[in-house]
């Protein structure tokens, strides 16, 4: 065999090697998810995973906690004058305008002042505006891992009371499919019936 | 020698130092309140905003500079902006003040009077006193309701 067909036949081998190893990088399957539950992006960014919480009467709660509902995850403190309550009361309003559909759901407060806001009173405050939404607190840790997750901005003002500090935090309502996967997001004063809406969206 | 009356001469002094008292109302006076409220909270709340109607019927500028109650340790004028989606809250240090003939709305979402460390968490049957102060010192007391 001359030189310049062998030449041509190791070439040729290398393409089909190369070919080969493209094939099975493109076919391999990858690793397989096992901690945290897929979190689908929006615009690059994903939203949702992992979180171990607390509940006032001593339960656990996680994101593969209500594995047959979707959730709404919104999150806010006690302390707020304002803008938690209202989130609250449209939420429990927008529930109350899907009638049985609303079973589909679970609802959930997540505080982000653990500091003061213990599991007790976290579930106390919420139970005064609707008992079928679940308050959540936990550890420092626990909390920034979920504040972490669901991307919220959370800040604490400088020179204030270290009693009576209020804290800067996002105010959006977060719809999650059975998966923990995220669905949408809305504003916390969107009105009852837009949030009934959203909600409606996703009832199987 | 001219005597001096000094019964009428105590009048005319009197009725001299009046004068400036009556010609300028104090801005308690002049500062319209209407429909204010506050929420029914839960028992374990411990802080509160309530919203009112503000109007200036008079010719000077009010300025509204503290409030005060007996339900809460602390209270203060407070705004809220949002801003991309975060909510940020912070004390009015100057107070509010509105300019003659205007309306002002302490409202949901926007201005309020701040209240902190409730000690009496009011219900809706409660009667519920919010003092204001303004910059003359003057005061003017108002009954907010709970919903």
């Amino acid at each position: 065999m001359s030189n310049s067909v062998l030449i041509k036949i190791i070439i040729s081998l290398l393409i089909v090697l190369a070919a080969a190893v493209a094939l099975l990088l493109y076919l391999d399957p990858g690793k397989d998810e096992t901690q945290s539950p897929p979190s689908r992006a929006v615009s690059g960014v994903s939203i949702g995973g992992a979180y171990t919480l607390e509940t006032g009467d001593g339960r656990t709660i996680t994101d593969q906690s209500f594995p047959e509902k979707l959730k709404i995850v919104y999150f806010g403190y006690t302390f707020c004058p304002d803008v938690c309550r209202v989130g609250l009361l449209n939420i429990s309003a927008a529930l109350d305008l899907l009638g049985e559909a609303a079973d589909q759901y679970q609802p959930l407060f997540v505080t982000i002042d653990p500091t003061r806001d213990t599991p007790k009173i976290v579930s106390e405050y919420v139970d005064y505006y609707d008992d079928r939404i679940i308050g959540l607190s936990g550890s420092q840790q626990a909390i920034d891992q979920i504040i972490k997750a669901y991307r919220i901005y959370v800040a604490i003002p400088p020179n204030q009371d270290p009693e009576n500090y209020l804290v800067d935090h996002s105010a959006y309502i977060y719809i999650m499919d059975q998966d923990g996967t995220f669905l949408d997001v809305l504003d916390h004063d969107a009105s009852p019936d837009k949030i009934a809406a959203s909600f409606r969206k996703y009832i199987k | 020698m001219i005597k001096i009356n000094f019964a009428k001469f105590s009048l005319v002094l009197c009725s001299l130092l009046a004068v400036p008292t009556i010609a300028s109302a104090q801005m308690s006076e002049n500062l319209s309140i209407s429909n204010a409220w506050m929420p029914a909270l839960p028992p374990v709340a411990k802080s509160a905003a309530i919203y009112m109607d503000l109007e200036n019927i008079g010719e000077e500028a009010l300025q509204l500079v503290a409030v005060k109650t007996d339900i809460a340790e602390k209270s203060e004028f407070h705004t809220m902006k949002m801003e991309n989606g975060i909510m940020r809250m912070m004390e009015l240090e100057k107070g509010i003040t509105l300019e003659p003939d205007s309306r002002y709305h302490l409202k949901q979402g926007g201005d309020h009077v701040m209240l902190f460390n409730l000690t009496n968490v009011p219900s809706t049957s409660d009667n519920v006193t919010l003092t204001i102060v303004f910059k003359d010192k003057s005061e003017k007391n108002v009954q907010i309701s709970v919903k």
